[in-house]
């Protein structure tokens, strides 16, 4: 996935490839983030600072964009990690749930549930993590997984069976409900 | 222990209430505003750093009146980091300013000491040395009836004296 080599390109070239990428690969890149720190909003932060940081970026052109966004992203956030900033926004994931129509008792039970899972989904192991986004989030094909993974389609699946295993059992030691 | 593994895979959820649950998950996990397109700061940090003031656009419709259009808080848009520099600085300039007292207060102290030590050895006062001495108007010329001691001894007599060694 080579990217262009916006940093010689116009002003409104440049402003346009990226708003072009970014609606292509944002979703991607922060699935991405996601897994390496099951953190939705950190995620979403990397993604900003990765292409803000392009942006703003002017030097020599870059070949692999993809790469260039990811290594970004991921250095900012073992930076978040390293200094544990606290973020004071609301209770996790409570945010999400702004202006929908259900009571208050069903989105606090969602967010807790969500919370939970979270929770759970950091307990994992990498592998296992990387294996569930991007199939859930990332919505890729067996096939696809394989192609990263460097495996065959049977043992994708093998992985995402054992993966959800072992948050089913992660989810049951926290006495986790399921509806 | 049989019981409790048995109790376990009893609850244990099925591949498909798995699969059900972890989509949800991702689906409400997702920001929505990734959907959105990248919002690109409107301003360069540049350009926030310059302008401190807060500006004040003139509406050229208004013929005679001048309406406030907007008003930027570019304190608001600065970073951490910024932030971060001005603590810093201000630590900086307050440990500056109290290793600052202190060398004043230290060289107080050791003038102190030095002017007890002058009180047993006077300094050669430099404004006396400047003034000019008495020298008479013979200038170094030998005096030959001028008494130089109380024993009325001349310079003249003084200068004769030669001083040999001892045969």
């Amino acid at each position: 996935m080579a990217g262009p080599a916006p940093g010689h390109l116009n002003d409104p070239e440049r402003d346009q490839m990226i708003d072009t990428y970014y609606r292509e690969h944002s979703r991607e890149l922060w699935a991405l983030f996601y897994a390496m720190c099951s953190d939705a909003e950190r995620a979403y932060d990397a993604v900003q600072e990765a292409f803000l940081r392009y942006y703003d970026y002017h030097g020599e052109p870059v070949r692999d964009l993809r790469a260039w966004l990811l290594r970004v992203g991921q250095n900012w956030l073992r930076d978040v990690a390293r200094k544990k900033s606290s973020s004071c926004g609301l209770l996790p994931g409570l945010d999400e749930f702004a202006g929908r129509r259900e009571s208050a008792e069903d989105i606090l039970r969602l967010s807790e549930r969500q919370g939970q899972i979270r929770k759970a989904m950091k307990e994992l192991n990498d592998d296992d993590r990387k294996v569930l986004v991007m199939k859930y989030s990332m919505d890729w094909s067996a096939a696809q997984m394989a192609t990263v993974m460097d495996c065959s389609a049977a043992a994708v699946d093998m992985r995402l069976s054992r993966a959800r295993r072992r948050l089913a059992e992660v989810l049951l030691e926290q006495g986790f409900e399921y509806e | 222990m049989n019981d409790s593994s048995a109790n376990r895979s009893s609850k244990q959820p099925s591949e498909l209430q798995m699969d059900s649950l972890l989509r949800d998950f991702f689906a409400l996990e997702t920001p929505s505003l990734l959907k959105q397109p990248f919002q690109r700061p409107t301003m360069s940090h540049e350009h926030l750093s310059h302008e401190h003031t807060s500006r004040v656009a003139i509406s050229p419709a208004a013929s005679a009146s001048v309406s406030l259009v907007a008003v930027e808080e570019p304190t608001a848009a600065r970073s951490p980091r910024n932030h971060r520099l001005i603590v810093a600085s201000a630590i900086s300039v307050l440990a500056m300013s109290l290793m600052l007292a202190m060398s004043v207060q230290e060289g107080q102290s050791s003038s102190s000491s030095t002017s007890a030590v002058s009180v047993a050895v006077p300094l050669p006062d430099s404004k006396s040395s400047e003034e000019t001495m008495n020298v008479s108007s013979e200038g170094d010329q030998p005096s030959s009836s001028a008494a130089v001691s109380e024993d009325g001894t001349t310079q003249e007599e003084l200068d004769a004296i030669r001083v040999s060694p001892l045969k």
